[in-house]
């Protein structure tokens, strides 16, 4: 089992990596918000008929452009919240002065930001540019990739600047929360520069900011790639691959996937509120509903199966246990119990439901049968059924998918439940 | 006696914990908390458990606490939520 540990050990050292965690508890960091944001997004879209014109009876027409502040405020601040959790929890890792290394990265991200836009007004030949403002693009998700580069920079340079003592150190009397800040003056100044110059550099070629030379080389094609069926397939893939090696695969995945996920479904969730053509299939919760029914691995027919028709104690045990966790989506107990860790098995099944949940999304999507999720953001620990309800803003053909792919799942598992069961069941009454 | 576990989310820990609290006596401070929070929170700990998920985070555990008993709870133990076992497990920690 040399090779498997090897990976292990590779996937620990990657699920551990400093930047990729600090990436992933940066952006993580806005959770909460988009969530509470996409209350008020649920409510604006209430698939309940009259509800519309009943709103607008007491709150007049516009009523449902007062909903969607909230839903501003959270999503639309996506990319900003990222930036200081981003730069927080790497200093954070480096045992720097978390908060000012996080400040510092601001400013040195909207050192990049143009502050102003152009907006065509009709009737006017030339776009007119307004100036004191930052555009919302800016700290949404759609700059995630620039972000990270900007914070996990900015730390560094922070970090490279303090170590080699390059700082502006006050005498011992002077209170120690004036010392940090003026400590914090070198590097500051350092990184500004270093924005700055890029700024300058970028802003004499074509594409004007360096948010835009990385959307096209970096964002646009990541996007692609990571938005198709077979890009989505092996992140999922490789998600459940390091579950069944014992790490948290969301975890380990999730510096690649929840910038991406972020990205779609902040999209989708702009189109929906313009009334649009939603542009992507693969949202966070898409996934969550899909790929992760009882858990990943679409582990709850396996569960159920375990709790009230297993012959053995074993499973029997293990399924009562597992079932209420699995109907909040989670399933250690069955990933660490039966378990799914290095045991052939379980992996079989547990990879293939997962890829049942994707193959279902996207033979969905284009056929046309099912409707794209749009961008609405649930806990993902809101039980199946109801999650797909919710997150599809009241539609029912996500809900029917979601209820086939489960039935797939169940055929998917019952022949490596037996065989698990028959196992077990021989061991105890002694037959083995 | 205080015993910390340490996990990625809390959630699937948190079972483990409150299997543990049923059997073990009343005074025991048993927790469940992630990474960042261990070196703030689990400065009194007597010992601290890693969730077999988690176990490539035990150097740098140990590197935390240098002085405290460390150890990944064997993955069965931490599936099947078995509390008692856990607890034993800390307890033998701590004698040693």
């Amino acid at each position: 089992m040399t090779f498997m540990d090897k990976f292990q050990e590779v996937g620990g050292k990657v699920a551990g990596q400093r930047h990729l965690l600090a990436v992933r508890d940066g952006i993580l960091l806005s959770l909460p918000a988009t969530i509470a944001g996409s209350i008020f997004l649920i409510i604006r879209f209430l698939p309940i008929p009259g509800f519309e014109n009943f709103m607008a009876g007491i709150f007049g027409q516009s009523w449902g452009d007062a909903f969607l502040y909230p839903v501003a405020a959270t999503f639309d601040l996506i990319g900003l919240i990222a930036c200081f959790g981003i730069s927080y929890r790497l200093a954070e890792g480096y045992k720097l002065d978390s908060v000012t290394a996080a400040v510092v990265a601001l400013i040195g991200y909207f050192s990049l930001v143009p502050s102003n836009i152009s907006v065509n007004i009709a009737n006017m030949e030339a776009a007119t540019v307004v100036g004191g403002v930052w555009s919302m693009e800016y700290t949404g998700a759609r700059s995630l990739i620039v972000v990270i580069m900007v914070s996990i920079a900015s730390v560094e340079i922070f970090r490279f600047i303090t170590k080699k003592g390059l700082v502006l150190k006050l005498p011992e009397m002077v209170p120690p929360n004036v010392a940090k800040s003026f400590t914090a003056i070198i590097p500051a100044l350092i990184v500004l520069f270093v924005m700055w110059i890029i700024r300058i550099v970028f802003s004499a070629t074509v594409y004007k900011t360096f948010h835009a030379f990385i959307n096209a080389f970096i964002t646009a094609p990541l996007t692609k790639v990571g938005g198709s069926f077979a890009g989505m397939s092996i992140m999922i893939f490789f998600k459940d691959l390091f579950w069944t090696l014992g790490i948290h695969g969301p975890n380990a995945m999730s510096p690649v996937m929840v910038p991406l996920l972020r990205i779609f479904t902040d999209a989708n969730r702009l189109a929906y509120e313009a009334g649009q053509q939603l542009p992507y299939l693969f949202t966070q919760s898409g996934i969550e509903i899909f790929t992760q029914i009882g858990g990943s691995g679409n582990t709850l027919a396996f569960t159920i199966m375990c709790a009230f028709f297993a012959k053995s104690r074993q499973l029997k045990q293990i399924g009562r246990l597992a079932l209420g966790p699995a109907i909040f989506q989670i399933n250690e107990p069955i990933i660490f119990g039966v378990p799914v860790v290095l045991n052939p098995i379980m992996m079989v099944p547990f990879i293939l439901s997962s890829f049942v949940g994707v193959l279902f999304m996207w033979l969905g999507d284009i056929t046309g049968l099912v409707a794209r999720l749009p961008g609405i953001i649930i806990p993902w620990t809101m039980p199946s059924f109801i999650n797909v309800y919710i997150a599809g803003g009241g539609k029912l053909s996500p809900l029917v998918l979601q209820i086939v792919v489960f039935i797939v799942t169940v055929f998917i598992w019952a022949p490596f439940f037996r065989i698990l069961d028959n196992n077990a069941y021989k061991q105890e009454t002694g037959q083995m | 006696m205080k015993i910390v576990l340490c996990c990625s989310a809390g959630m699937s820990t948190s079972l483990v914990v409150s299997k543990m609290k049923k059997i073990a006596p009343p005074e025991t401070d048993i927790s469940a908390m992630g990474m960042e929070a261990l070196s703030t929170d689990a400065k009194d700990a007597d010992v601290i458990l890693i969730g077999p998920q988690m176990g490539y985070n035990k150097p740098k555990v140990v590197e935390l606490f240098p002085d405290k008993p460390v150890e990944i709870i064997p993955m069965r133990m931490y599936g099947m939520a078995d509390g008692e076992g856990v607890y034993k497990l800390a307890l033998e920690l701590v004698k040693k």
